[in-house]
């Protein structure tokens, strides 16, 4: 068992298989109120909490604002989904151990935030998070990479910030490191959900073909029997730009249509693609 | 070399007759249960003192400083086994009396004493921390006992430090010697290795609770768990899939060895920092 103090500082990790024999894991006494334990054993994970400076960091670089919907999985003692609220935002934790569920309702009432911070007691694994508008986790690798597949078919541009762990190959937009109150655990990376911009589009010049790992994309623009590799290709959530044949492209995905403008020879146009 | 307050009112008047000795006019002898800045005197017994020596087997490569240094029994005591030894204390009666104690018995210039509060001290620099303080003394100094070189062994008398287990207990049997506190304390700062490490073969996460940690181990894949994680100073074990590692670390590296079908091959981690 860690320090009470350390506790309340500091939430979510961490692990595939629950421990039995927790050397300093102490059950919590029937009369008291529950009080978490670093270290404690959770449905895949042991809990670790998330230190405060890093939780604010997270939400730093997801740029929380007051319209977003948070949803943090796996939300331990409801401190980063708090925090949110504390921002303004609507904030949900989904989280196995009902007695964490229960303590993180009481933080919130606490908080003043029981109004904005909900918590449900459930299997994240089970659980439908796709209107979220920013994710947060600290998870174990391999369980980051169990929901890539389903954080991949959230809306473009919804942002995930988790501690500790990346998502295997698909690679972090930014990274940050803290320090501070933190000193384990003091790595947060963010991911900006791409558009699926795969494939053959049709454009009034010609046809663009793109190629697309994550949010790496590459591809060529083949325009009157002529084809150009496109360059300095970015894709931040729905908004897609790169360079070809001398003219700069940006535009913004939605489904099967991009429409934007593009700058070239001194003039500004729009333009629009649609995926056959 | 401390004692409770609250704890000890009720013997100390029956103590104190005891060891109140009619000492000649004009020079100093501390009283036992005398008031001090945040306990009252209680005396180590000498042979707590002689125990708690042993326990953090100390030697003459070792700097010992003494939290509450009382009547400068201990730094004499580890003076003679050749330590050089520091004496925190608040009252400047007991410095003056502890400065003279070590000078009567030849070890002035290993058994140096001085006045401070402890709680304003820096004391990172010593190989071996004594104590005989209240329990919640102990504990709002755990951070800077745990910010200590690992390795660095802190024994106490009596007083445990909150929830952070020793490593080593010893009960002294020798009730009419001991009195009330018979039990010696070692703790020896861990390593901190909480956190993720990167591996040749995959990432290594390792969550921490003092001298123990859990953890998991990925790589191809696939994640086995970490089990009979123990930490002591700087040396580290733990089995994976039955396979025992042992290593050594050193700020954000750790490098030891793993039992492989028999043979010892070499393995290391590093911290994972962005």
């Amino acid at each position: 068992m860690f320090v009470s103090k350390l506790i309340r500082r500091s939430c979510a990790i961490v692990g595939v298989v629950a421990l039995t024999s927790v050397a300093w894991a102490q059950p919590a006494s029937k009369d008291k109120e529950f009080q978490p334990e670093v270290g404690q054993s959770g449905k895949d994970v042991v809990w670790v909490p998330t230190a405060q400076t890093l939780v604010n960091k997270m939400l730093d670089m997801a740029k929380l604002t007051p319209q977003d919907y948070l949803i943090d999985l796996g939300s331990g003692d409801g401190r980063t989904v708090i925090t949110a609220a504390k921002r303004g935002a609507r904030a949900h934790g989904i989280e196995y151990n009902p007695d964490m569920v229960e303590l993180s309702k009481r933080n919130a009432a606490k908080e003043g935030v029981a109004g904005k911070a909900t918590f449900e007691k459930a299997d994240i694994f089970a659980s439908d998070y796709s209107k979220a508008t920013v994710i947060t986790l600290f998870l174990l690798p391999e369980l980051n990479v169990k929901l890539r597949p389903t954080i991949l078919d959230m809306k473009p541009g919804t942002r995930i910030a988790a501690n500790s762990f990346d998502m295997g190959d698909w690679k972090p937009d930014q990274t940050a490191r803290v320090e501070g109150d933190c000193t384990s655990w003091c790595t947060a990376y963010l991911w900006i959900v791409p558009a699926k911009v795969a494939g053959t589009w049709k454009l009034p010049q010609g046809e663009l073909t793109l190629k697309q790992q994550y949010q790496s994309i590459s591809g060529a623009l083949n325009s009157g029997g002529r084809s150009t590799v496109i360059s300095k290709a970015t894709l931040n959530g729905d908004h897609i730009s790169f360079t070809a044949g001398g003219a700069a492209y940006s535009g913004r995905v939605n489904g099967n249509t991009i429409e934007g403008s593009m700058t070239g020879g001194g003039k500004n146009t729009s333009w629009t693609a649609t995926r056959n | 070399m401390w004692a409770a307050r609250l704890w000890l009112c009720a013997v100390l008047f029956a103590a104190a007759s005891v060891y109140a000795q009619t000492s000649p006019p004009g020079i100093y002898e501390p009283e036992y249960g005398q008031p001090g800045k945040d306990v009252v005197w209680v005396p180590t017994p000498e042979i707590v003192v002689d125990t708690m020596i042993d326990l953090a087997k100390i030697t003459a490569s070792d700097f010992v400083i003494d939290l509450g240094s009382g009547d400068g029994r201990l730094v004499i005591a580890a003076a003679k086994r050749g330590a050089r030894a520091l004496g925190m204390e608040y009252d400047d009666n007991l410095v003056a009396y502890s400065r003279r104690s070590a000078e009567q018995q030849g070890v002035a210039d290993k058994a140096q004493f001085v006045k401070a509060d402890i709680f304003a001290s820096d004391f990172s620099q010593a190989t071996v921390l004594t104590l005989f303080l209240l329990p919640e003394m102990n504990e709002r100094l755990r951070p800077q006992f745990l910010a200590m070189k690992p390795g660095t062994r802190i024994v106490a008398n009596f007083f445990g430090i909150g929830d952070w287990s020793s490593d080593e207990a010893v009960h002294v049997p020798d009730k009419d010697k001991c009195g009330n506190y018979c039990v010696a304390y070692l703790w020896i700062v861990p390593a901190k290795i909480d956190g993720a490490w990167l591996m040749p073969q995959g990432e290594l996460a390792l969550v921490q609770g003092h001298q123990y940690f859990k953890g998991w181990l990925f790589a191809n894949g696939r994640t086995t768990v970490v089990e009979q994680g123990r930490i002591r100073g700087d040396t580290l074990n733990f089995t994976v899939d039955g396979v025992s590692y042992s290593g050594r670390v050193s700020g954000n590296v750790i490098e030891g060895t793993v039992g492989h079908e028999g043979a010892s091959v070499r393995w290391t981690a590093t911290r994972k920092v962005p």
